[in-house]
């Protein structure tokens, strides 16, 4: 029979195995992972919690501390085996609890625990082992350090970012806005946006907060913004909406990125884009131009462009009789009469040194100069004057010195003009100065061209008209009875008072050629008719050659000047003696075409060489070879010209020592 | 006896003109200026004028121009003259020929008897 004691005992035993049994399976079934280890850390149980955390079953009795493989810090670093909590708790150091530790699973994932370390004793209180129930925090971590990642970046960032909410007011401020628009975070956070928008773009902010109401997003959208010490900055902004977990708009995300700089270069690319240009058309057409008038302006148009001045005004150096004098040329922004009532700009303080070639002037705000208002009686500007503060004056100067005028320019704004104006203003002055030169030079040129046409013209009368006398009454002589030589000498000096007149009109046709006058008196005349007349009168005054015709039956209507064609074609026949003394002969024919008539005039007399026949139309020409024949070398020149103008064409040809022939064709007129 | 005016400020040209009109049986009248001329023209209507271009108080184109116009000289034919030759202008002002200096003194003649036979 058991006593009733040992009875007890075993039912105690039994229902504590019964229990212990029962808490193991409770263990092994929990989805929290568990496991223990005995006093030298083997382990001794695990559930399969444990096992789906660590990834791998670990053997008991074999493996320590910790089912998985390496283990880490939070931070990363390798945590020897020493240092993990279970082996902590076993020598008998008290470990934080829920200390973070790190494990490597076999497929190289990791994963966060926190772990829960606890040793476990005997009945008698002697240390058995430790048992450990860990927690997976891996998800917790992951956004942990995912949040820290991107409040870095942002915090980090050049630009700014800010958000806030639909109301307007700033809910979050990195450093990027800091140094952009100058405020740090706490004294804006919890304020409205409009802080950094300027008055006149109030009503962007409610564009934009409608935009982002609406789910849209506003993208690299460029406007102007305030800092905290009122400079405006030129930014690129892209807001987009902030949406909460449900999909709810509650707020935008802006960030601002300062682009002032840019914009700044990029217009003064432009700006410079655009000066080149203007200087390369200003050089191109003033350099081209001779008219000073049309150069003056051309100047003044691209420097008052070049200067973003209101207007500018270029005043000519022009001294009239009472000693003094500024010519208004040329204006451009504003209106003549603008200036015309005004006195001329080279007396006062303000202008003078510019008048006189000392310097550029360019003030900032003309009131405020001390060389402004010393004139009297006005003693500052004239009524009716343009509103005018930003003020630059430009000499311009020749290259021998002397001031030709001053270019000025004006705005009613201040201080328009800056340093690189005045470069690029002189750099056009000086261009204009060399073509204002040039033209100069040509209208003298022209003005004594035109003395000299008009010079000749004078002479030319003045020789005829002693003339007109002398042939006369050399005329008158020859009709009294006298004896033959008197007659033969009287007949000569005719004849030599002929020659003259024809080289008097020679020259002055030359002159009105030259100075594009010379008449025509276009009619219609039959060419044929005219040539038969011509050699009959030719051959009542030339005893030394005879004219053999070989004239076209056929009649040629020309259109032109009657008169100049006959001048031409006795011009030739002239010639043909002339160059011919030792010949008897000389050839005249018409031959009539379908569109063009023909005339011919040859000689046997001594000819020309090649590179005389290519120059006996050029201007006072004469061959070589005519020492001793009388001539100024304007006859074929003259005729050439003749010729040209009735849109025929003159040839010659000739071979030295055997005679020349000189032809030229004449348009014939349409038939109706 | 037809009667010629000529109006020519060179005196050597005015009196050769004179010598060779009177000759040819010409009744003539001539002036050296356009002003002597034109305070004469009321007083006698010539059968021909022979009028220089170039006058020291005048020209000759408007001299002939304001006789073409006129209504009780318009009939009297003008030579007009000159060292400048330019027919065309002379057309426009009714001239009705043109004589280039230095003339000759056959041409003249002809062209003047034809004038006045017509």
């Amino acid at each position: 029979m058991k006593s009733i004691v040992s009875e007890n005992k075993d039912d105690f035993n039994r229902k504590a195995a019964q229990l212990q049994l029962d808490f193991r399976q409770m263990w092994e079934e929990t989805d929290v992972p568990f496991y223990t280890c005995d006093k030298e850390g083997y382990l001794t149980f695990f559930n399969k919690a444990a096992v789906a955390l660590w990834g791998r079953t670990p053997e008991i009795g074999k493996d320590l501390w910790c089912g998985s493989g390496k283990i880490y810090y939070p931070d990363g670093q390798q945590m020897p085996w020493e240092a993990h909590p279970l082996n902590q708790i076993l020598r008998g150091r008290i470990t934080p609890e829920r200390q973070k530790i790190r494990i490597k699973r076999p497929d190289g994932t990791m994963r966060y625990l926190l772990t829960n370390p606890k040793p476990i004793f005997d009945a008698n209180k002697n240390l058995m082992g430790a048992q450990n129930v860990l927690i997976d925090i891996t998800g917790e971590k992951e956004d942990e350090i995912k949040q820290a990642t991107l409040s870095a970046i942002v915090e980090s960032s050049d630009d700014a970012i800010i958000s806030k909410d639909l109301g307007g007011i700033i809910t979050s401020w990195n450093q990027g806005a800091e140094k952009i628009f100058g405020y740090s975070e706490n004294e804006v956070l919890g304020k409205s946006i409009t802080i950094l928008i300027p008055p006149e773009r109030m009503k962007e902010e409610e564009l934009i907060i409608n935009k982002i109401k609406s789910g849209q997003k506003l993208d690299h959208f460029e406007t102007i913004r305030m800092t905290k010490d009122g400079r405006e900055l030129v930014i690129s902004l892209t807001v987009s909406p902030v949406k909460d977990k449900n999909g709810n708009i509650i707020g935008a995300s802006k960030i601002a990125r300062d682009i002032t700089a840019q914009v700044k270069a990029q217009s003064e690319i432009k700006k410079h884009t655009r000066n080149l240009e203007i200087l390369n058309y200003i050089g191109r057409n003033i350099s081209r131009s001779m008219d000073i008038q049309a150069i003056l302006q051309q100047v003044t148009d691209a420097t008052t462009k070049l200067t973003g001045a209101a207007f500018g005004a270029f005043f000519y150096n022009s001294i009239n009789e009472q000693g003094e004098a500024y010519k208004l040329y040329t204006l451009s922004g504003a209106p003549r009469e603008a200036f015309e009532h005004l006195g001329m700009p080279r007396n006062t303080e303000m202008f003078h040194s510019t008048f006189y070639g000392k310097e550029v002037i360019r003030v900032a705000d003309v009131k405020k100069d001390k060389r402004y208002g010393h004139n009297k009686p006005l003693s500052g500007m004239p009524e009716g004057h343009l509103s005018v503060s930003s003020y630059m004056a430009v000499p311009v100067i020749s290259a021998s010195g002397s001031v030709i005028g001053g270019l000025l320019f004006g705005h009613s704004e201040k201080g328009i003009f800056k340093a690189e104006h005045e470069d690029l203003v002189l750099n056009i002055a000086s261009q204009a100065a060399i073509s204002l030169d040039n033209s100069k030079l040509f209208e003298q040129v022209k003005s004594l061209s035109a003395k000299k046409d008009e010079f000749i013209a004078l002479a030319s009368h003045e020789l005829k008209t002693p003339l007109t006398t002398i042939k006369g009454y050399l005329q008158l002589l020859g009709q009294k009875e006298s004896d033959p030589l008197s007659e033969r000498f009287l007949n000569k000096s005719i004849s030599q008072v002929n020659k003259l007149n024809t080289l008097v009109e020679d020259l002055l046709n030359m002159s009105r050629i030259e100075a594009g006058k010379l008449d025509y008196n276009i009619e219609v005349f039959d060419l044929k008719e005219m040539l038969r007349d011509i050699a009959e009168t030719f051959s009542h005054s030339c005893k030394s050659h005879q004219i053999i015709q070989k004239i076209s039956e056929v009649s040629a209507l020309v259109e032109g000047d009657k008169q100049r064609i006959e001048q031409a074609v006795n011009n030739f026949l002239t010639n043909a003696v002339k160059y011919s003394p030792g010949a008897n002969k000389v050839f005249l024919t018409l031959e009539v075409g379908e569109r063009t008539a023909k005339v011919k005039i040859r000689d046997k007399g001594i000819g020309l060489t090649k590179e005389q026949q290519d120059q006996v139309f050029s201007r006072f020409y004469r061959a070589e070879n005519t020492k001793g024949i009388s001539g100024l070398g304007l006859g074929l020149y003259l005729t050439k010209q003749i010729i040209d103008r009735h849109s025929g064409k003159i040839e010659v040809k000739s071979e030295e020592g055997k005679g020349s022939e000189f032809s030229f064709t004449l348009p014939l007129k349409k038939k109706q | 006896m037809k009667q010629i005016f000529i109006v020519e400020d060179d005196d050597d040209i005015r009196e050769l003109l004179e010598y060779l009109l009177m000759s040819r049986e010409y009744k003539v009248q001539s002036f050296a200026t356009a002003e002597g001329f034109k305070s004469y023209l009321p007083q006698e209507d010539p059968d021909l004028i022979l009028l220089d271009i170039m006058l020291p108080d005048g020209n000759g184109l408007d001299i002939c121009r304001d006789l073409t116009l006129s209504s009780n000289k318009n009939h009297i034919p003008v030579f007009l003259m000159s060292a400048h030759e330019n027919p065309s202008r002379n057309k426009e002002v009714g001239a009705v020929d043109f004589i280039s200096k230095p003339f000759d003194l056959n041409d003249l003649c002809s062209r003047i008897s034809k004038q006045l036979e017509s």
